[in-house]
């Protein structure tokens, strides 16, 4: 709760810019971004929380990780440094029409501290909010097409259906790999968009 | 804390499914009456009498809107759950996610 209030205002002011974007610098920014989130996904990262230390705030949490059997305790870090990049994820995110859980996810784990699986179900959370922030600027100015909504809402339940499921039985590296590879395809693609080049498949 | 996540979460499943049940009848009108639909939303004041008027466009609208605003119930439910627990910082910091929230919201309707 305490980054979402900097991610949604963030993300408000993103979107008002981007309604009245260049589509070109749009793309490009998103697939930079989508470079960025691949090439983040790629490192190996840790999925051990470090000491635990003080927590004035009261923001640790504990969870059980069924890949290694274990209890995960941790204290999230470097809470300002948070705030400040989440509201910056926010104005990409409204800007760009996604949820930010391409910036939030590293953020939390390799700025704050937070296990990677934490990171995921956290920002899985906030994108919902922080899209409900954009959503309505956008819908305000007339982009959002009920023909396209439609489609994409039950390719998302689908999906979101078997992805709990199989992210239970695969690997966390694997999982991020493959996250990595569809990030760079579409982060390519999107790059290349940008300056009129589209590939084999695509309109 | 568990209870609020659940609740929360059991909040979205819950606001989903009226969504999508919005949804599949909006379709099965547009199919069975042969209306097509729009390629872009109508303003919340246009929403209300295609409704109204039983139009599947009208549905179909207020199903895409019902589950554009489903993420705020969730808040609303984890900040029931902070004032339950007598968590006035937490619950705070939930009302202040609301008014930001709210006032986009806001922002969408004046148009």
């Amino acid at each position: 709760m305490i980054l979402q209030v900097t991610t949604a205002v963030g993300a408000i002011v993103g979107a008002l810019v981007g309604v009245n974007a260049d589509p070109r610098v749009v793309y490009l920014v998103f697939g930079l971004v989508l470079l960025y989130a691949a090439a983040s996904m790629a490192l190996p990262r840790s999925d051990r929380a470090p000491a635990l230390g003080a927590d004035p705030l009261r923001l640790g949490a504990a969870f059980r990780d069924p890949a290694t059997a274990t209890d995960v305790a941790y204290v999230p870090k470097r809470i300002g440094l948070g705030l400040g990049v989440s509201s910056g994820a926010g104005v990409l995110s409204g800007m760009l029409g996604v949820g930010g859980g391409v910036v939030m996810v590293p953020t939390m784990n390799l700025l704050m501290n937070v296990p990677v699986k934490a990171a995921v179900g956290t920002s899985t959370f906030m994108v919902g909010i922080t899209s409900v922030a954009t959503a309505f600027v956008f819908y305000a100015n007339g982009f959002v097409d009920p023909t396209v909504v439609v489609p994409a809402v039950v390719g998302v339940f689908l999906g979101g259906q078997i992805g709990p499921r199989l992210t239970r039985r695969l690997r966390a590296q694997r999982l991020s790999l493959l996250f990595a590879l569809i990030l760079l395809y579409l982060g390519g693609s999107l790059v290349l968009r940008a300056f009129g080049i589209t590939l084999p498949g695509q309109r | 804390l568990a209870p609020t996540y659940a609740a929360a979460g059991r909040v979205l499943a819950w606001s989903f499914r009226v969504g999508a049940g919005l949804l599949v009848t909006g379709l099965l009108l547009a199919i069975f009456r042969g209306e097509p639909l729009g390629h872009e939303l109508d303003p919340l004041g246009e929403i209300v009498p295609s409704l109204l008027a039983g139009r599947a466009a009208g549905v179909v609208d207020l199903a895409i809107l019902w589950l554009m605003a489903s993420p705020v119930f969730a808040v609303v439910a984890v900040a029931a759950g902070f004032l339950r627990l007598g968590d006035r910082r937490y619950a705070l910091l939930s009302l202040l996610v609301l008014a930001v929230l709210a006032a986009s919201i806001l922002l969408a309707l004046v148009r």
